[in-house]
């Protein structure tokens, strides 16, 4: 996929796909870039430079806690994992995220007719 | 949903940790492409290549940890504003609310600060206290100090530092016979001593205040002048120090100027005379004077008084005189301490906390107004802000939009509020129509006021904003967007918050308006109360005769006399005398014991105690005081006293019930003579309209002295006052009365000031100033709170309107009546309108028994008042809700039905 054709990220979104990444346990910012790219295939490619303010954002509003560790090989991160409200964010924002994307589909059509 | 508590839990943490951490990625993302098969030197480039710009991630960290927004004000700022212009309608209306809430608000609370909560301005004024004595004696309740309770006091008191005693006076001022302008002026005064001066701790301008010695009588005359005098009349004299001035006809000598700020016993006071007592001849019964003291360091008022208590019975070993052991024994004086500023700010509090509370509701109501404003503008720009939201528009920059728009709101209504406050205190102060209000002229719009302001104005930004923009907050997403789609009516949880503030309004501005009506029922009372004397047509003047000029009784008399045979003889000119009291004017008020013949008195009983006036015999009729029994008095003559009264109606009703008077006999000493009532008045109320009747003796104009008359000169063998208020009757207009009056007096006594010439319907609109003065600001209060009720109202109802139109439209395309949509918007208001009602006339119940002491003749819960203002709210309401609803009656079918482009 060429960048020209990837689905620029939507303002605000990135904050979802992170504590979504989170789930699955803690990580460090560059395993949260790379586990984002790689879950959605290559579509979406995170802005390393946009992540750590949004990790700073998340951390701030007590949906994640951060810590410093050791990384698999042997490198100083810093640690993100998920807090319990970042957790019911997590579940609230996944909702809205659904409502928002059929409400958008509504008013777009099906996709034959845009074609 | 997002808790505003963590901001202040947020952790601290330093931009080198950030750095630290995006080093930490480059590292790893560095490892992670040479495992894909990138060169090292490749995979760190192609690493730094992928994270983007490091300085600006570390910009944008550094910026979110300081108040970024700060920089941005300008910008923020300017685009609120631009946002305000184009809604005009609804800037105006939040900005002249917010102005009139506001502006009564720092109006008031200057009128609050400067009279009741500023400090005196003396030094360490909280330990300065005045002392007098309560009593039980009918008449009297209350007595300051006489000169032998205060030279005791002072000596033996192990409670205050210092106690110094002073007297009001007013004197006439003439040239100080060194060239400069000879004319005659009336100032007030006061009687100090030396004490007063150290002890309130205020330095001279100029040369020094009295020392001890100059407290005895007989001493050089010296006077002390008030800066404003010394500037005035004096052209700021540099040599004044060591001049002559001439008081009463006698030469004084200025040893000081005291600095304006002075202002004791009060800010008129224009010069100081020394005391004058004898220690050695001293009238201990003679409550002339009043006391201030300074408690030592610890002592409380309470325990001052306990001290003062155990010293009064001493009094009368130490003076032995008319104060016996006995006299205090019956009476059951006791020394009573309050703090100086209590007694001198007087009885001006409640009526202030009064308007102050009036003028808290009237910002409160504003503040649902404007709340209710944007809550609609939240409204309106809901589908807006939600698109924003979902496109990740952060919280913050919501919240500060609103914040900024009520910040510019809030502050340009402050400015004009303190335009209005500053005008409006500008007005009351140049009204002085004897509101009297101590202090007033030390009341202004300083630094705490401001703050007040300042303060009001961001609380109600922060509300006016947030709460709106809170709560666009609180709603899902995708709720929103649908609903307010094509189609959609609002939904109903949206109204809620808005009729909350509608039904505050209303309840607050019922408060008011029942407030302001018991007021204006009160003061329709006072008003319709027969005071017992006539004030129209009629006008006064006063003159002191000094002792200098004229030093026999005969002079004084004789000078009177002719004054009054002159005067009568004027155009126009139906009647004139002089009494030494006039009514509802409490200065200058006298009393006297009475000692009713062939009513012995018990043992242990006191004798009642009366007002007195001396008056000449025309004063009845230049005062339309009718005359029930009996004769006025005979025409002074300065040779003869005789022991002749006239007695109020209420007096001879207490003694005599409705038996006739005249011919009765009593004592005004009980070793005095015998004088004989030849007269009796109607009932005058002459203390206070809403008091009773006064219980008054009038006296003839020239009397014997001692016992009949408290200042009495042993020397002399008839007395007669000096101090007099003239009473002219006439028919002509005021202008013409006052000038030849004027003229008249002039001619025959150069020497001698006219002062306080007023009309005595003037006099009696001074006593009920207080009412008036309080009823004009609820009124003014209660007008304003019914405006900003109906434009909320109104505001309310025309939106509920404006949002249902595809619906009222719908019912016309089916067939419903016009009217009955009318109907139907109506009853929404008056639902609304209703509840409002209700909940304000609970709160009326509770608040209105603050006015009690207010009121006169009129209950705190009079029923017609409280049904009178239910009805002007309904209608009121009615009228608010009666335009939108015609236009929800008139909607254009075609329009309103149009699909949205």
């Amino acid at each position: 996929m060429s960048p020209r054709d990837r689905p620029a990220l939507l303002q605000g979104t990135l904050d979802l796909l992170i504590l979504r990444t989170l789930v699955s346990g803690r990580a460090h910012g560059q395993g949260v870039a790379r586990a984002i790219q790689e879950t959605s295939r290559d579509s979406i490619l995170v802005d390393h430079g946009s992540l750590y303010p949004a990790l700073q954002r998340l951390e701030e509003r007590g949906w994640i806690r951060a810590e410093w560790g050791n990384s698999e090989n042997n490198r100083r991160a810093r640690f993100y994992e998920l807090t319990a409200s970042g957790r019911r964010q997590l579940v609230r924002e996944t909702r809205q995220w659904w409502a928002l994307s059929e409400a958008i589909g509504l008013i777009l059509g099906p996709q034959s007719s845009v074609r | 949903m997002w808790n505003p508590l963590l901001i202040l839990k947020r952790r601290r943490r330093r931009d080198a940790d950030f750095a630290e951490e995006v080093a930490a990625h480059l590292a790893l993302e560095t490892d992670r492409l040479v495992a894909e098969g990138l060169s090292p030197e490749e995979a760190v480039y192609e690493a730094r290549r992928r994270f983007g710009n490091v300085g600006l991630a570390q910009e944008a960290f550094h910026r979110r940890r300081t108040i970024g927004w700060l920089e941005a004000l300008p910008q923020q700022l300017r685009r609120a504003a631009r946002r305000l212009v184009r809604a005009p309608v609804f800037s105006i209306t939040a900005t002249l609310t917010l102005m009139l809430g506001i502006g009564a608000t720092t109006a008031v609370f200057s009128l609050v600060d400067g009279v009741l909560l500023r400090p005196l301005p003396f030094v360490r004024p909280a330990q300065l206290v005045d002392i007098s004595h309560t009593l039980v004696l009918q008449g009297v309740s209350h007595v300051d100090q006489s000169d032998a309770t205060y030279l005791y006091y002072r000596r033996a008191n192990h409670v205050f530092s210092e106690v110094g005693a002073y007297r009001s006076a007013a004197v006439n001022l003439s040239g100080s016979g060194t060239g400069d302008s000879a004319h005659a002026e009336r100032v007030d005064a006061a009687v100090a001593s030396a004490s007063v001066f150290g002890m309130l701790g205020i330095a001279p301008l100029r040369g020094r205040a009295f020392r001890d010695d100059e407290d005895l009588p007989g001493v050089p005359p010296v006077v002390i002048l008030g800066e404003r005098l010394w500037k005035g009349r004096y052209a700021s004299d540099p040599r004044i120090i060591g001049r002559a001035v001439m008081i009463d006809g006698v030469a004084h000598e200025v040893v000081g100027v005291m600095p304006e700020r002075f202002g004791f016993p009060d800010d008129r006071t224009a010069l100081w005379l020394s005391i004058g007592i004898d220690p050695a001849r001293t009238e201990s019964a003679t409550f002339d004077l009043r006391a201030v003291a300074r408690l030592r360091a610890g002592v409380t008022p309470q325990a001052a008084a306990a001290d003062l208590q155990r010293l009064l019975p001493h009094v009368p070993d130490a003076f032995p005189g008319r104060l016996t052991a006995a006299a205090i024994g019956l009476t059951r004086m006791r020394p009573e301490v309050r703090t100086l500023r209590d007694t001198m700010v007087g009885g001006i509090d409640r009526a202030l906390w009064v308007v102050f509370g009036a003028a808290g509701f009237l910002l409160l109501i504003a503040c649902a107004n404007v709340a209710n404003l944007f809550l609609v503008r939240a409204e309106e720009k809901q589908h807006d802000l939600v698109v924003r939201r979902a496109l990740g528009a952060g919280r913050g920059a919501i919240v500060a939009e609103f914040f900024f728009e009520g910040l510019l709101l809030a502050t340009l209504g402050c400015a004009l509020g303190l335009a209005l406050a500053t005008a409006g205190l500008g007005a009351l102060r140049s009204t002085q129509s004897g509101i009297a209000i101590p202090r007033l002229d030390r009341v202004r719009l300083d630094g705490a006021v401001l703050a007040v302001a300042a303060g009001i104005t961001v609380a109600i930004a922060l509300v006016m904003s947030v709460v709106p923009a809170l709560r666009s907050y609180g709603s899902e997403i995708a709720t929103v967007l649908v609903q307010s789609g094509r189609g959609a009516t609002a939904g109903r949880s949206r109204h809620r918050a808005r009729r909350v503030f509608v039904v505050v309004q209303m309840a607050l501005a019922l408060v008011l308006v029942t407030g302001a009506g018991l007021m204006a029922r009160s003061f329709q009372s006072l008003r319709s109360v027969r005071p017992g004397f006539d004030t129209t047509e009629s006008y006064t003047f006063r003159v002191a005769l000094p002792d200098a000029a004229y030093p026999t009784t005969g002079d004084a008399v004789s000078l009177v006399t002719r004054a009054l045979d002159e005067l009568a003889a004027l155009p126009d000119v139906a009647a004139a005398g002089v009494v030494t009291k006039l009514p509802l004017d409490d200065e200058a008020r006298r009393d006297t014991a009475v000692f009713v013949e062939d009513r012995q008195l018990a043992m242990g009983q006191m004798p009642n105690v009366h007002q007195v006036a001396y008056a000449s015999p025309g004063i009845f009729s230049a005062l339309g005081i009718p005359l029930l029994q009996g004769h006025t008095f005979e025409r002074p003559d300065p040779l003869r006293a005789p022991l002749e009264v006239i007695v109020t109606h209420a007096l001879a009703k207490r003694y005599w019930g409705e038996e006739p008077a005249v011919g009765r006999r009593f004592q005004l000493a009980p070793t005095g003579p015998s004088f004989t009532v030849v007269g009796v008045t109607g009932d005058i109320r002459g203390t206070r309209l809403d008091q009773p009747p006064d219980e008054t003796v009038y006296l003839p104009l020239v009397t014997a002295p001692g016992p009949a008359s408290a200042d009495g000169d042993a020397g002399d063998a008839r007395w007669t006052p000096r101090e007099l208020a003239f009473v002219v009757r006439s028919s002509a207009a005021p202008h013409d009365v006052t000038l030849p009056v004027e003229r008249t007096l002039r001619a025959l006594a150069p020497t001698i000031p006219v002062y306080g010439v007023r009309a005595m319907a003037e006099v009696a609109a001074r006593s009920t100033a207080r009412t008036s003065f309080t009823l004009a600001l609820l009124e003014i209060a209660s007008i304003a709170a019914l405006l900003i009720g109906a434009v909320g109202l109104y505001g309310v109802v025309s939106y509920m309107v404006s949002l249902r139109t595809r619906e009222m439209a719908v019912r016309i395309a089916l067939g419903a009546q016009p009217g009955a949509l009318r109907r139907l918007v109506l009853q929404q208001a008056m639902a609304v309108t209703a509840l409002g009602i209700a909940l304000g006339l609970g709160a009326t119940m509770v608040l209105t028994r603050f006015l009690t002491a207010l009121l006169f003749d009129v209950a705190p819960t009079d029923p017609a008042t409280l049904l009178g203002a239910v009805a002007l709210m309904s209608g009121v309401a009615v009228a608010a809700a009666w335009f939108p609803a015609r236009r929800a009656a008139v909607i254009d079918l075609a329009t309103a039905l149009r699909p949205d482009v």
